[in-house]
């Protein structure tokens, strides 16, 4: 990149691919091409087959109880607005209260605001301690039988905190509410088990952990799924339809309309086997690792503001920070000369850059194939561009 | 990619200080401008004072990144002592250099060196928020005294 080796540090945005991956999509296209769910011949079956198989192997994968409550869609977001459109509109009225946090990513607020406008209903916010922890201190003024539904990303994108959720969902169920939790930082780095972390829904995307962009998924409880209206209209989700009424196909078809990203989930599966040939504890231990590592360094740095938590315990593989006095447009475009891809801005989190009276923060985030010699790759050029504006400095 | 090594050099750098000649307010201003980029937070101001269509004074703030007020602060330079007619030619044609492939203007150092970050297009807005604000602006004030006349 630019003349140099590229030192990809912006995993959280969406991750590389292996081969094992790009050669499915490939394959996919080369030899198994054909529409899935209708067809009589082989093509169409063998789709088909791989297509559902792939269900089975994701629903696996987060301990889901079986195939039929993973559904698929675009994208984490859109996975979100699913339950907004369809569950949130049956189940949110007036006056009702949907809980979120002050960290959130965009898309875990708009949906909801969306929907609270439409219904009447009322947002509520746990806010945050100083280190970007949830401060659960007032969580029973916050979930209270108003509440219909609690929503929570399992790890911030903007500061890598991993929040402590256990306690939310046990008081959001205590109160009768419905739990949401945002996998699409949680499923890449953590071990998941939907039915041990006993959330109503989970959601999360394919791109950010070794898979093709354009495949979310939304995993729900069956027995709320199997309540929920149909939310796009077309084909796949019907099972009967006539000039003035139609009948819905069971899930998980009803809540699919037309044709898919079929080589989407496909190729998903050999990033999954990659991802379990790994190990997820080993590859959250790989990032916390190279996150400490990190740290130590930024840390020995002079002007650099670092955000989040300082418990290891409470952070993936995210370092969030400021290079003091460069706006991070700089020290993005400085980097990236360098062959130094990181994330600057707002991180899709207006809210918390608000709160924390910052236009935005550069962020390093790192996955199952970074390397220390890539964290001291930075930390060079952070002195680098330390060493250009000390230059505005002198003068 | 030649251009790419040196966006950050010692002419953006030093322009984006606020220790600029034209940094600042103006007290009791004819005209105040302002524009902000609500993604990144960049934000611009202009003040102005312009007789018989002449820009007698001109001065700016800018909050952000370097570029953004390093291109704030050469266009002020720019455009100071200049007729109104001469400063929309500037800023158009130097609007049409950033966003076409070839210059037509033999530009100043300064200008040049805000060329230069057409390599990175992520970065062209940090450099026209201040041109496309004063362009909108002045082809205003340009109208009205048309009209007035």
């Amino acid at each position: 990149m630019n003349g140099k080796p590229l030192v990809f540090l912006d995993s959280a945005a969406s991750s590389q691919k292996p081969f094992q991956v790009i050669d499915a999509i490939e394959k996919y296209y080369r030899e198994e091409n054909a529409n899935i769910h209708r067809g009589v011949y082989y093509l169409s079956q063998n789709a088909t087959e791989l297509y559902e198989r792939a269900r089975i192997k994701i629903s696996d994968f987060i301990g889901a109880k079986c195939a039929k409550v993973i559904i698929y869609t675009r994208n984490a977001t859109e996975s979100i607005n699913l339950v907004a459109q369809t569950w949130g509109r049956e189940n949110i009225g007036r006056g009702d209260e949907i809980v979120l946090n002050e960290l959130e990513h965009h898309s875990n607020i708009v949906p909801w605001q969306m929907l609270a406008k439409e219904k009447s209903a009322v947002l509520k916010y746990i806010p945050l301690n100083p280190d970007s922890t949830l401060n659960l201190e007032n969580l029973d003024e916050i979930i209270t039988y108003k509440t219909k539904l609690v929503v929570c990303s399992q790890m911030s994108n903007a500061t890598g905190t991993i929040h402590t959720i256990k306690p939310i969902i046990q008081k959001a169920h205590e109160k009768g509410a419905l739990f949401l939790l945002d996998g699409a930082q949680g499923a890449c780095h953590l071990k998941i088990n939907v039915k041990d972390l006993d959330v109503d829904f989970y959601v999360f995307s394919a791109h950010k952990m070794l898979g093709p962009t354009g495949l979310g998924i939304l995993y729900g409880k069956e027995e709320i799924l199997e309540k929920m209206p149909p939310w796009m209209g077309g084909g796949d989700m019907i099972s009967e339809v006539h000039l003035n009424h139609s009948t819905y196909a069971e899930l998980p078809a009803r809540l699919e309309a037309g044709t898919p990203h079929i080589s989407g989930p496909i190729a998903f599966t050999y990033a999954l086997d990659y991802l379990e040939s790994v190990g997820m504890d080993a590859i959250h231990e790989h990032e916390v690792d190279l996150v400490r590592y990190g740290i130590e360094k930024l840390q020995k740095m002079p002007g650099i503001t670092l955000y989040g938590t300082n418990d290891l315990s409470k952070r993936g593989g995210i370092i969030s920070f400021n290079v003091n006095g460069v706006h991070p447009h700089d020290v993005g475009s400085i980097l990236d000369e360098q062959g130094i891809a990181i994330r600057v801005g707002h991180h899709c989190c207006q809210p918390f850059m608000r709160k924390m009276q910052i236009a935005g923060t550069c962020r390093a985030s790192f996955y199952l194939y970074n390397t220390k010699e890539e964290i001291d790759a930075l930390i060079k050029g952070l002195y680098q561009v330390l060493n250009i504006f000390s230059r505005v400095a002198k003068k | 990619v030649s251009l790419k090594n040196d966006i950050y050099n010692s002419i953006l750098l030093s322009h984006s200080s606020e220790e600029g000649t034209n940094y600042g307010e103006i007290k009791n201003p004819d005209y105040f401008f302002s524009s902000l980029n609500r993604l990144c937070g960049d934000e611009v101001e202009f003040y102005l004072i312009l007789k018989n269509n002449l820009i007698e004074k001109i001065s700016y703030k800018a909050k952000g990144c370097a570029i953004c007020k390093a291109s704030a602060s050469i266009l002020a330079s720019h455009l100071h002592s200049k007729k109104l007619t001469e400063a929309i030619f500037l800023l158009e044609h130097f609007i049409d250099s950033m966003k076409l492939e070839n210059t037509v203007l033999d530009l100043s150092n300064e200008l040049n060196s805000l060329l230069a970050i057409k390599t990175l297009p992520s970065r062209i807005r940090c450099v026209l928020l201040s041109w496309d604000l004063l362009q909108k602006e002045l082809k205003i004030i340009q109208n009205q005294t048309k009209e007035t006349i």
